[in-house]
């Protein structure tokens, strides 16, 4: 048996009070590695009981290691985290040692009692908090600036563009405007923006006197656009013109509201189809059947695996965040022109992310030194040349 | 169009084509390799292999999770997938745990067990050497209970049975207990919510293969190798996958049910050749038409 | 207001369902959460239906184009509602989650005062501050004296469960706790006569009795309490717990003989063998145990038996013969039973009880162990023994079960031995089983059998697995059905599994498979090479529509090695795992900022247009 070996607990730092940390340490580093590799048949195994003489079972044991140990660099020391125990306990270990055919032998123990006590924050979490803080504070802040009345400039996404178009030519033919926000529920964000989207497609048609049907395959999602198109009516000064039974329910099942909606459009000929949500295997039944009676058709969604289909076959294509960008550059309001601008700058964060990983990777560097050569490669130039930039005057768009 | 313009060339004609046209050469490219039942060789992918390698590799009791995540919708694509896997593993002598995510399930789960255990593997004992679970409402939420607590959603099997009365679930206390999980997937819920639930958050006791619809693929092979050990993207990975586990383990000629993957190559085949056929067709057609 | 008050609602669950995943203490919030949409969810079902009804009824009364499908789908929608919810045509479940028992519903609070019991104790109080585990919260109780500082006594209602007591002493680490409990458990357990006969499932708040309740059973339970409650679950207990399974007689295996173990549950009457109570497992098992197994075989024996099966019309090949000689040879020896007896006896560890250990503690120890080395030694077989169990091995008119009446009266033969004897015999397969495997392995390949070889191999397998679902229906007929409308609606035969097998599934199927023609028509439509990025797309679905079928191994196959990367699934492979991979991982980046930025934009309520316009 290794002798003075000492063992030590603390309580694991930032968790939710359910685990404490382990350590053994004072082993020979060479007959640490034999026993890893199983050279020396023997058993090192963990006991806990709520009482310093008590019964101590086994709660953990090495070799075989299952992945919840570790040996120190040093090879000294072995560590590991005994989660599952209950907040505000207090505990008692001790560390045995087995050998074949024999009684456990007690290597260490710990003298003062050990519990573990829940922090108001999960540790674990930190990374996420701060990119979520980063990437949602710069939304927030960008949002305020475009409030300030500072003007910010989005790209043109062609088919928003066409919506007037699309609006425009179903009501010189008489015939309807079909929109699907997806087969999502009302929880999937997708079906949100899509609704976002409705609410400008309907004001556009309310104008133009045009009938904007809505078929949806969750009843959530029906009550949310009749709230949607009454509104949107509202706003363009129709309130009349309003008809609830344009958003109607269809069925859950997703096939059966693909036979529904095909057979729709096949009899009905809408001239414009709209299908900005979630899609899955139905996207392209829908924008083939779209495209086989002459409807223009856009199409948006952030599923990637759809997106080529609805390439294929529809006018105007959505991809991914153009979905979710539609809304804001529709309304064109202040607001949400800053939420675009904030979304921009979580990109250029995850990018540096990805650069940085992948140079922290590729040259053996730290992560964190990577970012600063990153920041310093791309950085300096980038300031040089808006500050260059800025100097020059320049035509507002 | 009006009646004062030329009559149509053939170009013309062709590049307007009446789409059912296509629709019955599909047909064809279809119900022929059906009805004559060619069959093509396959030649195994490294995806197939690391599939294969991994199950293979588990030593005989080893506990399985097979999760049934499909429907009637893709049963074409999938069931070759759910046999195969249930051979396999029957063949290893694993103890296999069938469940199911989707609503539509619980009758997949039922045939993969007639056609494949029932069938071929007669001392099988329900309780012992595989069991049904069944399916539990709750999408993913399913499996972020289960990953921590079996119990807690699974109080009886799909058959009633309580689940302390069934030997092979005694010593299960959650999905970290399993071996392995092997995922048939179609969509949500499915594999990526397995990812996401169950092996992110326990990396070091969770191991995940999987066979997936092709429309998915692409999608889930950013996982591979990190999270998803193998997949099989949608009627081509189950015939590699398949050819690996009838070769080694069965001989002579397979049963019907254990060359469902191979049979339906034929027609794969086939249908993509046509699909080459037309997007030729159609660009030949768009440079004839430029000419004029 | 009106879009006000959705978008608090909105505001708080978002931000507190976010806030759960950092803080611990808020967890359950995001629970509750999550429950009050299941809620929502569910009410929006009926909210579908509805409008459902609504529409399609408004388009048959107005009588507008196409009202005819209006009309079925009114009806089918109304068919599959009212075929489902009453489960119309549907069995009723089997009452067979625990085989073998039968259940009478006693809630806690009918439980008899006798069967309330307690023991004192002295134990911290903080013992019972945390969550005691829920298995036993209806039933276990504590009294903690006037300072409140200490437990004066523990009590159960009921009798105690293994689990209940194993999850009780793993409540707390510490040994006076467990000690207690363990004393708590013995006095909290039926009469020793009813003991393993007898138990109360606290989670269904049921009685169980284990077989038929015997009548010393039944007064012993009597006398418990006078109450009319008490009195009446006891009579439903006897009364369904006796119920008669029968068997008809006819056709039984041949040589068939009830085993004696089972004699008290099981008569052969003159046209049926009654079976009385519920059929458990074990019970099922030892009723189909009733064919001989296979055994070791002298190589006269094997002669024999290969002579039989090659004077049948067809006869065996010199492979087939071999292949047989080889079966029979490979099963199981003497010796190996031998060695698993002879194991069986090495003396196992025992194990100390909570108290003991307590004891011991107070003595002073301070490293307590649990186990009891083992101690004696194990007695080999004699050679009287093994010359007795070959000689019942290798006469084939002797029963196996003599083996241990002979081993016993031989020498020393322990009851570990007796279980080990019994399991090694039961892993063995009967001579049925084991000539369909040799059937199997006789047709592999182009090998043949003829119909008559068949008969002579399959015959007692075919026997063995009627009387084997024989037995099996009686066991499932042994059980009461749970309650009138337990079935599953979708269970087998009944008109909803029919919609779903011969309506449902055709028709989903059907239009996923659209998706073919689709393809090729939009192929053939959209797929030109306007430019320089329409061609490489195009060039990349030609390699992949290739790769993804034998076309590519074929058309490349002759590529030399060196040049294996240019082979087409190679290619395909490559684009599939980094090009599709780099433009998806891009794609999936791009799409969560646009949720996150989304989601805060319905958090912070800037984007109201999803609720009607943004001016309220």
């Amino acid at each position: 048996m290794p002798a003075s070996i000492e063992l030590k607990a603390a309580d694991h730092p930032w968790d939710n009070g359910d685990s404490i940390d382990v350590t053994l340490s004072g082993f020979d580093p060479e007959w640490l590695k034999k026993l890893m590799e199983g050279e020396i048949s023997g058993v090192i195994s963990l006991g806990i009981s709520e009482e310093q003489n008590g019964l101590f079972p086994v709660i953990a044991s090495v070799p075989p290691n299952d992945g919840t140990w570790s040996v120190s660099e040093d090879s000294k020391s072995l560590e590991m985290n005994l989660s599952g125990l209950k907040r505000d306990e207090k505990y008692f270990l001790r560390a045995f040692w087995t050998v074949p055919d024999a009684e456990p032998q007690l290597m260490a123990s710990i003298t003062e009692s050990i519990s573990p006590e829940r922090q108001w924050f999960i540790g674990d979490k930190f990374e996420l908090l701060f990119v979520g803080l980063v990437i949602c504070g710069s939304v927030v802040l960008f949002i305020e600036i475009a409030r300030r009345g500072k003007p910010l400039k989005v790209r043109k996404i062609a088919g928003l563009e066409a919506v007037d178009e699309a609006v425009g030519r179903a009501t010189e033919m008489g015939r309807t405007i079909l929109f699907i926000p997806g087969i999502q529920d009302m929880n999937d964000i997708q079906t949100i923006a899509g609704l976002n989207i409705l609410s400008q497609v309907a004001q556009t048609a309310a104008e133009y006197e045009a009938d904007v049907e809505v078929p949806t395959d969750r009843s959530l999602v029906m009550t949310a656009a009749r709230e949607t198109l009454q509104n949107a009516y509202l706003s363009a000064g129709k309130p009349d013109a309003y008809n609830p039974d344009l958003a109607y329910y269809v069925t859950d099942e997703q096939f059966g509201f693909v036979a529904y909606v095909s057979g729709h459009m096949v009899r009905e000929k809408p001239a414009a189809c709209f299908y900005l949500g979630a899609f899955y295997a139905e996207s392209l039944i829908l924008a083939e059947t779209g495209n086989s009676i002459g409807a223009i058709q856009v199409a948006g969604t952030a599923e990637p695996s759809q997106l080529p289909f609805f390439v294929a076959a529809c006018d105007y294509t959505l991809i991914g965040e153009e979905l979710f960008a539609a809304s804001a550059y529709l309304s064109g309001s202040p607001e949400e022109m800053g939420s675009l601008k904030g979304q921009d700058a979580g990109k250029i964060l995850v990018g540096a992310g990805v650069l940085a990983g992948c140079l922290a990777e590729t040259m053996a560097w730290s992560f964190m030194a990577s970012l600063g050569v990153l920041t310093a490669v791309i950085g300096i130039p980038a300031v040089t040349y808006h500050l260059l930039k800025a100097k020059r005057p320049e035509a507002v768009t | 169009m009006s009646d004062s313009s030329p009559a149509p060339t053939i170009v013309d004609r062709l590049a307007g084509l009446d789409r059912r046209w296509i629709f019955l050469l599909m047909l064809l490219a279809v119900a022929i390799p059906i009805l004559l039942e060619l069959k093509f060789p396959e030649t195994p992918s490294q995806q197939a292999i690391n599939v294969f390698n991994e199950i293979d590799s588990l030593p005989p009791g080893s506990k399985v999770l097979l999760s049934l995540d499909f429907d009637p919708s893709t049963e074409g694509e999938l069931r070759p997938m759910a046999s195969s896997f249930a051979l396999h593993c029957a063949k290893k002598d694993l103890k296999i745990y069938f469940m199911t995510l989707f609503p539509g399930g619980p009758p997949m789960v039922q045939q993969t067990i007639e056609q494949v255990i029932n069938a071929d593997f007669p001392d099988m004992v329900y309780g012992k050497d595989y069991v049904d679970l069944g399916f539990k409402p709750g999408y993913e939420g399913v499996i972020k209970v289960i990953i921590t607590n079996l119990r807690e959603l699974y109080t009886t099997d799909a058959r009633g049975t309580n689940i302390n009365q069934i030997p092979m679930c005694q010593d299960i206390e959650s999905v970290q207990d399993m071996d392995l999980i092997i995922d048939v997937s179609a969509g949500y819920p499915g594999c990526k919510e397995w990812v996401q639930y169950a092996r992110t958050p326990y990396p070091d006791r969770v191991k995940l293969v999987a066979g997936v619809t092709g429309v998915q693929a692409p999608y889930l092979y950013p996982y591979v190798p990190g999270q998803i050990i193998g997949l099989l993207g949608a009627i081509k990975g189950a015939a590699e996958y398949e050819k690996l586990v009838v070769d080694k383990y069965i001989e002579g000629e397979p049963r019907a049910v254990y060359q469902e993957g191979v049979r339906r190559m034929g027609p794969q085949l086939i249908a993509h050749l046509l699909m080459v056929f037309l997007i030729v067709a159609g660009n030949v057609l768009m440079f004839l038409q430029s000419r004029q | 207001m009106k879009q006000l008050i959705p978008l608090l609602i909105a505001a708080t669950c978002g931000i507190v369902l976010i806030i759960t995943a950092f803080i611990p203490a808020t967890v359950t919030w995001g629970e509750v959460a999550a429950v009050w949409f299941d809620i929502l969810a569910a009410i929006a079902f009926v909210l579908g239906g509805a409008n459902l009804l609504k529409i399609h009824l408004q388009r048959i009364s107005e009588q507008e184009e196409g009202w005819a499908y209006s009309g079925i789908t009114v009806v089918t929608f109304l068919l599959t509602l009212i075929v489902g919810l009453l489960k119309w045509n549907v069995p009723p479940n089997l009452d067979q989650e625990f085989l073998g028992e039968t259940f009478v519903r006693v809630p806690v609070e009918q439980i008899p005062e006798s069967m309330h019991y307690s023991v004192p104790v002295d134990l911290p109080a903080e013992l019972v501050h945390h969550h005691l585990p829920l298995s036993s919260h209806r039933q276990f109780s504590v009294e903690i004296n006037e300072s409140g500082e200490r437990i004066t006594s523990i009590g159960f209602i009921g009798w105690m469960t293994a689990n209940q007591k194993r999850e009780l002493t793993q409540h707390h680490q510490r040994l006076d706790w467990q000690c207690a409990i363990d004393q708590l458990a013995e006095t909290a357990s039926p009469p020793p006569e009813l003991n393993g006969v007898v138990r109360y499932v606290p989670n269904h708040r049921s009685l169980s009795v284990d077989g038929p309740l015997a009548l010393e059973g039944e007064t012993l339970l009597r006398s418990q309490s006078e109450t009319a409650d008490w009195q009446k679950s006891i009579d439903q207990l006897a009364e369904k717990s006796r119920r008669i399974t029968q068997i008809p007689a006819a056709d039984l295996p041949e040589g068939f003989e009830i085993p004696e173990s089972i004699l008290d549950r099981v008569s052969l009457g003159t046209e049926t063998i009654d079976i009385s109570g519920p059929i458990s497992q074990s019970l099922k098992e030892e009723l189909i145990d009733v064919f001989p197994r296979s055994r070791p075989m002298t190589s006269e024996q094997i002669d024999e038996f290969i002579q039989q099966l090659a004077k049948l019309p067809g006869g065996l090949t010199e492979p087939q013969t071999a292949f047989v000689r080889n079966s029979l040879e490979g099963a199981w020896t003497a010796d190996q039973l031998i060695v698993v007896l002879n194991e069986a006896d090495t003396p196992q560890p025992g194990k100390k009880s909570y108290c003991d250990l307590l004891a011991e503690q107070l003595a002073g120890g301070t490293v307590l162990l649990e186990t009891i080395p083992p101690s004696g030694n194990a007695t080999p077989l004699n050679e009287e023994q093994i010359a007795a169990l070959k000689s019942v091995l290798f006469d084939p008119a002797r029963s196996l079960h003599e083996i241990s009446a002979a081993l016993s009266t031989a020498g020393h033969f322990s009851q570990a031995q007796q279980s080990a004897l019994d399991e090694f015999l039961g892993k063995q397969p009967t001579i049925g089983t084991r000539n369909r495997q040799l059937v199997v392995g006789l047709l592999s390949g182009d090998q043949q059998l003829s119909p008559e070889q068949l008969d002579f191999l399959l015959a007692s397998y075919r026997e063995e697995h009627n009387w084997r679902e024989r037995v099996h229906a009686a066991m499932l007929a042994a059980h009461v059905t749970k309650y009138p409308w337990s079935g599953e609606y979708v269970a087998v035969g009944s008109p909803f599994w029919w919609s779903y097998e011969y309506a449902f599934t055709p028709l989903t199927a059907t239009m996923f498979s659209l998706l073919a023609f689709f393809v090729a028509s939009a192929a053939f439509r959209a797929f030109r090479a306007k430019n320089l990025d329409a061609f490489l797309l195009l060039g990349t679905a030609f390699i992949i529509l290739l790769g993804r079928t034998s076309a590519a191994v074929i058309l490349t196959a002759g590529l030399p090695d060196s040049l294996a990367f240019l082979r087409i699934e190679n290619i395909t492979m490559f684009i599939m795992s980094v090009i599709n991979t780099a433009g998806n991982r891009a794609i999936m980046i791009g799409i969560s900022l646009g949720i996150v930025s989304t989601s805060l934009k319905v958090l912070l309520g800037v984007d109201r247009s999803y609720l009607g316009s943004g001016d309220d």
